[in-house]
């Protein structure tokens, strides 16, 4: 149990190291959360402003308004206006009445009077010329590469003689 | 001891064994369906009772712990009997379904959630019970495969009404996926009524060899003699429902967020695959009555292992469907044959305190872990590998070979197992 325990904490511990932000990730959440309407708090991603372009009265939309919300791998950004860009996102979402729209999420850090303000959606641009989604055959967002596959092979090596290790434990101690 | 002596299924007809057929199956196919409701419309519930994202996590992660809670109620069944805690579990999962479906606000849904939890877990525990003590050996298997499979049907009723709803000119509210589950689950309630005590439990309470043996205590199980084989059971439950619960939590948004799949077409694809699926069942319940629990139990893992891998790779959207419905049929399909491992190795008067160790305290946590650990390194935000498809695929690799490992090893063969022999020799 303790060997299983270290296991899970390994994983968890992996999981929160991956302290960046993937900028896609952000564009993805503020999508979901435009899907929820209101109860999605929207805001907490992008601004008033930047929502409405995309889902116009989302205040009073239906949970359900996008059929397909898709985002694609960000890339640089070269953009220069009141924040700081980390990325352009392309993304785009499908409406349940068969409308879409594609476009490109910029984000970054908004720079307030005081300090900066966390990172999020400031601004909505038309799709570039490497506006490429997974569906159109470009890159998924993140992908775990050799050493994932690796690590989750030796996982389940560990977790095969972790098992067999108990039961014979287990045996051991009934028997006795 | 001239009871135990009864061969089963000689005394109650084929007759008999459909109604007990039909009115367990409830159990297995509300549990899908409570299951599948909520998340769907746990949407709507937001809006018109005011909550947010964040509080629909809490809401998952409480009702969740219901089923946890289960354990106590469902080993139950060896102190009160069979019968009546079936009756038991569905007048106290009606009750909470009617408190859902009124729920003025998000705690009282939660409340009455989580009390349904409890009632479906243990509902599930003797039901899994009673099938394997009335049905004769040579049909146990086909009639596990049966009973679980409704546990898929259960979702895809849920699909169904959705799609109906849809067509109404007006809109249909959240309240009324539990309302319309009333009117079958009084019916099956009025139909439990006219079943009868199993004739293993009954003859074991009147047999006073039994008399010495403790039939309250939730530590029976794991007693010497019982201890290697619920631990084995654990183990192998707790990692097959760990990767078939994050799979099932998983492939919708996996299938949204990185295929680009549209929700209805990835929900025609769920029922599409759900139907097709529940032939796993069925085919497994028929299979390990030929062949054997253990040759089954591998060769369904292995296909988990092949098509659980390969789906959450797939991003060709017509490649998706057949995978799916292999994955489904393999993955989920397994546990007909898991709920045979946890009844059929331990004798009658312990026999659903283990199934209620097997099914509430291995696998459920399995389910509960998993798809947050899958969640936690597939974020797209902050996840260690970003992604849900190689989360999981990753997961499948690393959870999958101990359980063929240890089901190999540990798990006793019950295709030939006598129950009554089986009582005797405790009893003796």
């Amino acid at each position: 149990m303790k060997r299983a325990s270290a296991v899970l904490l390994l994983l968890l511990a992996l999981s929160g190291c991956a302290t960046r932000e993937r900028p896609e990730g952000i564009v993805e959440r503020w999508l979901s959360a435009l899907n929820q309407g209101s109860a999605g708090e929207p805001l907490r991603y992008a601004g008033e402003d930047v929502s409405e372009a995309v889902l116009p009265r989302w205040r009073s939309a239906d949970p359900g308004t996008f059929d397909v919300i898709e985002v694609g791998r960000g890339r640089p950004c070269l953009y220069r206006g009141p924040a700081d860009c980390d990325a352009a996102v392309p993304f785009r979402v499908v409406l349940v009445d068969g409308g879409e729209v594609r476009s490109e999420a910029l984000v970054g850090s908004e720079r307030g009077v005081t300090d900066t303000i966390a990172t999020r959606v400031f601004a909505v641009t038309p799709p570039g010329a490497q506006h490429e989604l997974p569906s159109d055959g470009g890159p998924p967002i993140a992908s775990a590469g050799v050493a994932g596959w690796l690590l989750a092979l030796g996982t389940g090596l560990g977790l095969l003689v972790l098992a067999e290790g108990a039961m014979r434990l287990i045996r051991g101690r009934a028997t006795d | 001891m001239t009871e135990l002596t009864h061969d089963l299924g000689t005394e109650r007809g084929a007759r008999y064994r459909r109604k007990v057929l039909l009115l367990v199956s409830s159990a297995t196919f509300f549990e899908g369906y409570d299951s599948f409701v909520l998340s769907f419309v746990l949407a709507l519930v937001l809006v018109d009772l005011g909550g947010t994202e964040a509080e629909a996590g809490w809401i998952r992660a409480i009702v969740g712990l219901g089923g946890l809670v289960g354990f106590a109620l469902a080993a139950q069944a060896d102190r009160i009997g069979r019968k009546r805690l079936l009756l038991i579990t569905i007048l106290g999962y009606t009750v909470c379904a009617a408190l859902t479906a009124l729920s003025p606000n998000l705690a009282f849904l939660t409340g009455a959630q989580f009390a349904s939890q409890i009632f479906l877990a243990s509902e599930w525990a003797v039901a899994i019970t009673i099938v394997t003590e009335e049905f004769p050996r040579e049909e146990r298997g086909r009639a596990l495969g049966i009973v679980t499979s409704m546990n898929t049907l259960g979702g895809i009723a849920v699909g169904v009404l959705a799609f109906v709803f849809g067509l109404l000119p007006f809109d249909v509210s959240w309240r009324i996926y539990y309302l319309l589950a009333l009117v079958p689950l009084v019916l099956i309630a009025i139909g439990r009524r006219s079943l009868l005590e199993t004739e293993r439990y009954s003859a074991v309470q009147r047999s006073e060899a039994f008399e010495h043996l403790n039939h309250v205590s939730l530590l029976e199980p794991w007693k010497p003699e019982f201890r290697s084989t619920v631990a084995a059971v654990g183990i192998v439950t707790f990692l097959r429902h760990a990767v078939a619960a994050s799979a099932a939590f998983w492939w919708a948004y996996y299938a949204q967020q990185e295929v680009g799949m549209s929700v209805s077409v990835s929900g025609l694809y769920l029922a599409a695959a759900g139907v097709v699926g529940a032939i796993g069942f069925l085919v497994a319940g028929r299979l390990m009555g030929r062949y054997g629990r253990k040759p089954v139990f591998e060769a369904y893992m292995l296909g988990t292992l092949i098509f659980g891998t390969w789906l959450f790779q797939i991003h060709d959207q017509l490649l998706m469907l057949p995978v799916l419905c292999l994955a489904i049929a393999f993955g989920l399909g397994s546990v007909a044959v898991t709920s045979a491992f946890s009844t059929e190795p331990f004798p009658t008067y312990v026999r659903s305190r283990a199934a209620a160790w097997c099914r509430n305290a291995f696998e459920i946590p399995g389910a509960i872990v998993a798809p947050l650990v899958v969640g936690l390194l597939g974020d797209h935000v902050s996840g260690a590998i970003g992604s849900i498809g190689d989360a999981m695929s990753l997961t499948v690799i690393a959870l999958i070979p101990a359980t063929m490992w240890i089901a190999w090893r540990y798990l006793p063969e019950t295709k030939d197992v006598d129950l009554v022999a089986m009582d005797e020799a405790v009893a003796t």
